[in-house]
Parts: structure tokens; C-alpha cells; sequence
């Protein structure tokens, strides 16, 4: 059982984490969608995928990226969304340390031209990013915790669960309840 | 002034014992007269060696143009019977070999004595074709080239002779001087009165050998004060498929300055100079290496024209061909046909500048040597982009402003595109002024100092571009980080945008300016015009422009755009946002549906929905996009071939030998390329443009051969690079030389 103040602020705090991982998505989306051949030439470089597939998976990361990270500024979809960077980001962070374990000097691809090579610097940016993600789908977990159906009954409806649009009301004890839009 | 130094020509090289026995035997001579009779006797010794030389020449011997082997040339003529002889088959030989070489409407004249100042050339009197006095001291040709263009001057060849076999020559171009208004001088800050001049000469001293041989050696001079030139430029100059030549300036090493000799012949040569970066991506046109000291012309007799040229070098008491050089004519060389060109020297005393006028070139000189190209030639081009824009707005069909489109017309691939590898330092100067004239402001841009605008040694900065849109009365803003949408809010303004083309940190140093000056009439809504001087206006798609341009940019209007305004442009990926909400939303309705059907968890539903959302979008962009990876093949293969990795070109085939119909592709730089490559061959450099991209493809295509890719050794791995670059833009048959030049020109015949 969660401490209703304690959970409060816990929401709040993996909210404000969602925001800020949302808007650095939807930044880089856009910077990658206005000049797409740049982003193509940084997927390239990193010499992990072949021709045509570099084309596809370039193409569809900046859509997701976009989706991910205005699903998760909008507080929309954001468990999934979350899911998604979270394995996103992860890859990221991985490619990153094979190209420097392989020497390449490249740009991490990340937001548009101007940067400097990939370093450890560049990697703990996406490392932090990655924490900060690991600790908003914690800090999601635990306003689950609170909700009916996790047995505990006294749980207030977190700010922005939004249970109230779908009709159901906390603390009814239903087994099989619908979920709320921004639950997914 | 350097003196010659042992020279000769490739027939001469394989008689060098023949040689060493004459010198023997001139030594032999000598000896003898200088222990019968002291002087007298030395210069008896003398004439027998020249005359062993010219016997030689005559009986279809190669003359052997070793200047140590020849006398001094004395001011005073020789007058006897055997000298006038000698002098009149050397006139029949210059006028009959200089006339067919060049191929173009010529007079002979002749002086009476020799001057050498500026009213040289008013002061002659012609002389019947073939015939000229006998004890004539110079023969001037003047010849017009380009006759058919009245834009361009003349060019005076002229010819001294001193006692009876040595030869002194020198050129002279006059320019119209209505055609072209002077450029103040860039370095001094001042226009002084001698810093422009309405012609150049190019001094070129030497040797003629008469005779029936097909080769003529022209060497130094040897030190006589009478062949300096007072100009301060002590250029030497020249080539006309019978002459072994060298150019030098007077304070420094020997430099070379074909492109000049070039014209002045009528015929192209490749630049022979050789070229290095002094790290600023500027050019630099480096002294002639020591060891470059020989070249062998080889000559069509059936038409008169050089058909190529080969370097020689001596090492470790031999002789070795170093490169090849293949010759085209005039016609050839697009650009230069009709083009006038001047050299203009202002003297300091540690930096000089030379101005090629008329093709606006203009290189910097420390020391005597050439340390910089400072302008490559772009004037013309805006002078013509001027008068285009100025004819379209006088006919009233510029109401946008961006009269004169040329969509599709002017797409001839030309090197120096936009993408090119170096950049003049007046290019955003050029982009503004350019700016300028398409949104109908009309300035002085002969009398225009574009050094005011011109901040740094790498050309100008944004501040400078804006500060000459405003005193032409325009209003320009940069962008940072800008995109392919901020081209929507420069047509809607109806203005013009100039691109910045800087490097990302793994290419090569570029920073340049371009003009965006609209979309592309009747073509697809993927299309932009842009100017890049000296290319004229031009039409190409947006995705290949994004593959370059930095994303910095100057949009320039002519009304002043409002602060919010700039917000809209710097926010232009509000749009994609937008969608992408709207895009959500309906996910979001749809996820409960689907989750209730399916019996899916929430979050799986919503995660199929997002990645199956932005796979659509994906898609959907990629196909109906102007700028989608879809619509825009050659922008993403040029992409790949860019990125291409090093293990793709270690699988490239290579071949140790050259079949007859193979394609050769020569990957090293142009600079490299123009001092000699393989024959037949084109240049792609490693780090190809995409006008020399182009190029190279069409010629591919239409030869229909395999290409064979090579540089300048095996150690070399850009030729693997390039072949697998073009194998990745679709040329199936290529393959590496291995060998390269240095494996080539072992194998040659020596």
C-alpha cells in the first residue's frame, strides 16, 4: 500500500520525466522529418544495417520517434510509449558503444547537423535519457499500484488517469474493468 | 630567373649517348681552338656543335634542345649568308608549323627592331604570308582564335631571332577596352594605374630548331638581361605541339599557368601544374617540382593539333614518363571558347596578385609563387544572370520576382556544380548580388568592391551577406537548423533563400553560399532553381539538395518579415506535430475497441498502434512526399554511396591489366587528375560532387563498357572506394586497376 501523498508525487514526478522524454522525441522527430537525408546519411554511418533496410528502418524510426514522443508529451498511449523508448533508447545506447568500441567517428544522428562525434559523453546522454525512462515506467507502476483492482480500494485516481472518462467509478470492486484511454 | 637546365625530348632521351659523344666531341673541339688560337677559335667550336645539332634536326633528327649545348643568343644579328639562311627556314618553318597548330586566320608581321614596351604591337606593319625581310629580327603573329566572337581581342606571338638560330618569344593578348571594366585591386585597396592593364605577355625564351623534325626545343635563355620582363611578372609561357616549355615567375621556382598558354594557342591543355591545399580548402598552385624538367608533345599531322602531351622526369640518371596529358581543342572546353582573359600583377613587396580578367581568375603570389586562387570565374556568369533577370523584369513577367526561370534548360552538367568540393571566396557575395537581381534590385556590380563584403580568408560570413542585401534595400534574417519546409514560406513570401553548404564533421571542409530562387516551373512540386555561380541557373529536386545544404540559411524579401513570421519559419515542424496529435488521438479512441476484441493487454494494443501507426505514416511519406526516400532514389543512393562501408570496397574485383574498350575512371583528386592521368580516362574523385557524379554516370551509360577504377598506386584504396560507390549507383560492370598510375607507367615502354 502506497501512502496517497507519496504516490501523488510520484505520479507527478513520472510525469513531468514523460514530458521532458516526450518533447526530446518529438524534437529530434521533427529535426529528422525536415531534413530526412541527413538522417539517413547518420543511420548509414553507423554500418550496422544494409542498404534498403537502412532506408526503411530511417524512415519508420522518425515516424516513431514522432508518435512516441507526442503520445508522451500529450499524455496520450503513454505505458506503451514508454515501453517503446525504453527499447528505443536501449538500442541507441548499444549502437553507440559498438560504434566507439569499433572507432568509427561519426555524428550519433540524434538532432541534425550540428554535432560533434560520438564519445562516452554522447553515450551517458542516452544512458540518462534511458534511466530516466526506466524510473517513468516505475513511477507508472506505482500509480498502477494504487488503482482499483490492485486490492486496495483507498487509492485515489491519479490527476491524469482520467478513470472518470470512461464511467467507471473507483472503488466499485469490479474484476474485469475497462481500461481508461491514457492507461494504455 | 632560373636558368635552363638540362632538357630535352623523348626522342632526345634515347639518344643520350649520341648526345654524350657530341658533347665529347664539342668539348674535343673546343680544346683544340683554345690551344691554337684563344678565343677566336672557341666560337669557330661553337657554331660546329650547333651545326651538328641542326644537321641533325634537318636529316629528320630530333633537335636535341640542350640549352647547355647552345651559345648565348647575341643582341647582334648574324648577317652572314649561312645565318639569313638559316633564318629563313626557321620563318618558313614558324609560320608554316605555328599556322597549322593553331588553325585559326593569322597575318604575319615583321619589325625592323626590337622593342619591348607597350606600343610594341601598334607599331607594326604586316607582311605577305610566307615572306618577310631576310634580316628580320622578329616575326609578331597575330591571330584571332575567336574570331567569330567580337568580345574578344587579339593575341600577338612574337618571335626574335639573334644570330640566326636562337629565338626569343614572347605573347601578347589585348583586350577591347570596352569589353571589360577593370576590378580594383583586392590586396593594395586602391586602384592604381598599374594594376590594370589591357594586356598581358608572356615572355618565352628559348631555342627554335628548324628543320623537317616534328620537335622544336624552346629553353631558357641564358641569362641575358635583355629577355627580362619589366612588368614584374616573368611568366613563361608556351606550347604549340613542338615546344618543350617551362613558366616561371621571376623571384620563384617554376610555376605552371597552362590554362593561359591555352588559349593564347588555341588548344586546351590540361592543367600541368601541380596543386596542393593549404588547409583552408583553398587552392594553391605549387612551384614546378625539380624533377619535372621535360615533356614530350605528340602531334596529329593531319590536322595540325596537339593531340597529347607527356611529362618526364629525371631520376637516378634516367629518364621516367611521368604522366600522360590528353589534349582536346577549344571547342572542348566549355566556357572558355570566347572568353577573353588579361593577367594584371600588382607588386608588394611580399605579396603580389595576378587577375586573369575576362575569366575573372585571380591568384595571390607570395614570393613569386602562387599561394591562392582567389575567384574562380563566377562574374561572367552573374553579369549574364543579370542581364537575364533584367530582361525578364523589362518584359514585365517578373510579378514574383523570380522571372526568368530556365527550368530544365540550363541542366548541362558542368564541374564546379553546387556541390562542388571548393569554394570561391566571393560566393556569398555572389548569392546576394544574385539575391538581388532576381527580386528586381539592380546593382553596379562592375563597379561593386566585394572585398567590402568579404570578412574572412573563407569568404563571407552571414552578417556580410545581409549587410549587402540591406544597401540594396532588402531585408534578409538567418535561419539555423532550418529544413526542406522553410522553402514554403520563402515562396509564399515570395522571396529568395541563400544556402549555406558547410561541412558536418565527417566530410570535407565546404563552406559556400547558394541561391534558392523558387520553385521549378512546370516540374514537380519536389523541384527548386538554384544558382550556384558560375553554373548558371538550374533546375534539381529538393531531396538532392537536402543531401548537402547545412540547413543555414538567409531568406531574403524585399518587404521586412514580421517577428512572428520568423517564429512560424523557425517552427516550421509545428505542421508534423499537428499530424501527428491528430494521428493519436484517433489511436486513442480505437485502442479500448481493439483491446476489447482482440483480447489483447492494454499496453500491447497501444504499442501495435503506435508502431503500426508510425509504420503507416512511414510509408505514406516515403511514396507521396516530394522529398520522400520513395520519390527520390538518386538522392538516397547517393546517400548510400557516400556512407559506403570499407568492407564493400575490399570486395570490389580487381584487375592487374586494361582491356581494349574498358572505361578508365580516375579516382584521385582533379588536381592530380589535370597533371596527368591515364589516356582516355575521366575524373570521379573520392569525394565526388554531384555534377561530376553526373558527368561520369552519363559517360558510363553511354559507352556501355565496363568501368575500370583506378588512382595512383595499389597501395591506393580510393579506387575500391569509388568503384563500389558507382556499383551502389548502379554501374554493374566496374572493377579496380590495381596497379594505378605508378603501376601503369612502370609497364610503359621507356
Amino acid at each position: 500500500m502506497i501512502p496517497a501523498r507519496k504516490e501523488h508525487v510520484c505520479c507527478l514526478f513520472g510525469r513531468v520525466i514523460e514530458m521532458v522524454i516526450g518533447v526530446v522525441f518529438a524534437y529530434s522527430a521533427t529535426i529528422h522529418l525536415g531534413n530526412p537525408y541527413l538522417f539517413l546519411e547518420a543511420v548509414r554511418r553507423y554500418d550496422l544495417l544494409p542498404g534498403s533496410t537502412a532506408v526503411v528502418i530511417a524512415s519508420w524510426l522518425m515516424f516513431l520517434a514522432l508518435f512516441v514522443g507526442v503520445s508522451l508529451a500529450l499524455g496520450l498511449l503513454r505505458e506503451a510509449a514508454l515501453r517503446i523508448v525504453f527499447l528505443l533508447l536501449a538500442v541507441f545506447c548499444v549502437a553507440q558503444v559498438v560504434t566507439l568500441s569499433r572507432g568509427l567517428v561519426i555524428g550519433c544522428g540524434c538532432f541534425g547537423v550540428d554535432e560533434n562525434p560520438i564519445s562516452w559523453w554522447t553515450v551517458g546522454r542516452t544512458g540518462a535519457l534511458w534511466a530516466m525512462t526506466c524510473v517513468a515506467i516505475r513511477m507508472k507502476t506505482v500509480d498502477r499500484q494504487g488503482e482499483p483492482g490492485e486490492g486496495a480500494g483507498q487509492g485515489q485516481p491519479s490527476s491524469e488517469s482520467g478513470n472518470s472518462r470512461t464511467g467507471d467509478e473507483p472503488g466499485t470492486g469490479k474484476d474485469k474493468r475497462v481500461p481508461a484511454l491514457t492507461d494504455y | 630567373m632560373p636558368v635552363g637546365r638540362h632538357r630535352g625530348t623523348q626522342a632526345e632521351l634515347g639518344r643520350r649517348g649520341l648526345r654524350e659523344n657530341m658533347n665529347k666531341r664539342t668539348w674535343l673541339i673546343l680544346g683544340c681552338g683554345f690551344l691554337l688560337i684563344a678565343a677566336g677559335c672557341s666560337r669557330t667550336a661553337e657554331k660546329s656543335a650547333e651545326g651538328a645539332d641542326l644537321a641533325a634536326a634537318r636529316g629528320g633528327e630530333v633537335p636535341t634542345g640542350h640549352v647547355a649545348d647552345h651559345p648565348a643568343p647575341s643582341p647582334d644579328a648574324d648577317q652572314s649568308p649561312e645565318a639569313i639562311a638559316r633564318t629563313r627556314q626557321l620563318e618558313e618553318y614558324l609560320i608554316g608549323q605555328i599556322a597549322r597548330t593553331w588553325n585559326s586566320k593569322f597575318s604575319i608581321e615583321c619589325f625592323e627592331e626590337l622593342k619591348r614596351d607597350e606600343n610594341q604591337v601598334t607599331t607594326r606593319h604586316t607582311v605577305a604570308y610566307g615572306k618577310s625581310e631576310a634580316d628580320f629580327h622578329c616575326v609578331t603573329m597575330w591571330l584571332d582564335p575567336y574570331n567569330k566572337n567580337p568580345k574578344v581581342g587579339e593575341i600577338t606571338a612574337e618571335f626574335f631571332v639573334a644570330n640566326g638560330q636562337a629565338l626569343v618569344a614572347s605573347q601578347t593578348t589585348r583586350i577591347p577596352s570596352n569589353y571589360y571594366q577593370g576590378v580594383p585591386s583586392i590586396e593594395s585597396g586602391e586602384d592604381p594605374p598599374y594594376a590594370i592593364h589591357d594586356y598581358f605577355r608572356l615572355p618565352m625564351c628559348g631555342v627554335f630548331a628548324p628543320g623537317g623534325g616534328d620537335r622544336v626545343s624552346i629553353t631558357d635563355p641564358p641569362g641575358s638581361p635583355r629577355y627580362t620582363v619589366e612588368d614584374g611578372l616573368d611568366l613563361l609561357s608556351w606550347s604549340n605541339g613542338r615546344t618543350e616549355v617551362r613558366y616561371w615567375f621571376e623571384r620563384g621556382e617554376p610555376v605552371q599557368l597552362v590554362r593561359v598558354a591555352a588559349q593564347a594557342t588555341g588548344e586546351r591543355l590540361q592543367f600541368s601544374g601541380k596543386y596542393d591545399s593549404n588547409g583552408e580548402g583553398v587552392l594553391v598552385m605549387a612551384p614546378f617540382e625539380e624533377s619535372f624538367d621535360l615533356r614530350e608533345f605528340q602531334f596529329d599531322p593531319e590536322d595540325g593539333r596537339i593531340t597529347s602531351f607527356s611529362s618526364w622526369y629525371e631520376k637516378d640518371g634516367g629518364f621516367h614518363r611521368w604522366a600522360i596529358h590528353r589534349i582536346s581543342r577549344v571547342a572542348d572546353w566549355p566556357g572558355l571558347e570566347g572568353q577573353p582573359f588579361e593577367l594584371t600583377v600588382v607588386q608588394k613587396p611580399e605579396l603580389d596578385k595576378v587577375v586573369v580578367k575576362g575569366s575573372h581568375e585571380e591568384y595571390v603570389l607570395r614570393n613569386g609563387r602562387i599561394v591562392r586562387l582567389v575567384d574562380d570565374g563566377a562574374r561572367n556568369e552573374l553579369l549574364r544572370i543579370r542581364d537575364r533577370y533584367r530582361q525578364a523584369n523589362a518584359k514585365g513577367t517578373a510579378e514574383t520576382g523570380q522571372a526568368g526561370s530556365v527550368a530544365g534548360e540550363n541542366h548541362d552538367i558542368i564541374l564546379d556544380s553546387y556541390l562542388r568540393k571548393s569554394s570561391s571566396r566571393h560566393c556569398g557575395v555572389y548569392a546576394a548580388l544574385v539575391a538581388c537581381e532576381s527580386l528586381g534590385r539592380e546593382v553596379e556590380i562592375e563597379t561593386l568592391e566585394f572585398d567590402r563584403y568579404v570578412s574572412s580568408l573563407k569568404g563571407s560570413s552571414a552578417e556580410d551577406v545581409i549587410r549587402l542585401l540591406k544597401e540594396n534595400g532588402l531585408h534578409g534574417f538567418v535561419v539555423g537548423q532550418a529544413d526542406g519546409r522553410l522553402f514554403r514560406w520563402v515562396n509564399r513570401w515570395k522571396g529568395v533563400a541563400i544556402l549555406h553548404f558547410g561541412s558536418s564533421f565527417q566530410a570535407e571542409q565546404v563552406a559556400h553560399w547558394a541561391v534558392y530562387t523558387g520553385p521549378a516551373e512546370g516540374e514537380g512540386d519536389g523541384d527548386a532553381r538554384v544558382v550556384d555561380l558560375p553554373r548558371p541557373e538550374e533546375t534539381i529536386s529538393i531531396a538532392e539538395l537536402l543531401t548537402d545544404w547545412d540547413g543555414t540559411a538567409i531568406v531574403v524579401t524585399r518587404q521586412p518579415v514580421t517577428g512572428f513570421q520568423r517564429f512560424l519559419v523557425r517552427t516550421g515542424a509545428v505542421f508534423d506535430l499537428s499530424i501527428a496529435s491528430v494521428a493519436l488521438l484517433g489511436a486513442v479512441m480505437v485502442a479500448p475497441i481493439l483491446s476489447r476484441k482482440t483480447r489483447w493487454s492494454a499496453a500491447g494494443t497501444s504499442v501495435t498502434l503506435l508502431v503500426g501507426l508510425s509504420w503507416l505514416a512511414s510509408q505514406f511519406w516515403t511514396y507521396t512526399s516530394p522529398v520522400g526516400f520513395g520519390r527520390n532514389p538518386f538522392a538516397t543512393d547517393l546517400i548510400e554511396a557516400r556512407t559506403i562501408p570499407k568492407r564493400a570496397t575490399e570486395r570490389m574485383p580487381k584487375v592487374t591489366g586494361i582491356a581494349a574498350g574498358d572505361l578508365l575512371i580516375d579516382a584521385r583528386t582533379p588536381a592530380d587528375f589535370h597533371a596527368g592521368h591515364l589516356p582516355g580516362a575521366v575524373n570521379l574523385p573520392i569525394d565526388f560532387s554531384v555534377g561530376e557524379l553526373e558527368t561520369v554516370l552519363a559517360v558510363v551509360e553511354k559507352s556501355g563498357k565496363r568501368a575500370l577504377v583506378y588512382c595512383s598506386s595499389e597501395d591506393c584504396g580510393w579506387a575500391s572506394v569509388v568503384a563500389a560507390k558507382l556499383k551502389v549507383l548502379g554501374v554493374n560492370e566496374v572493377a579496380v586497376y590495381e596497379p594505378g598510375v605508378r603501376g601503369y607507367l612502370q609497364g610503359m615502354p621507356r
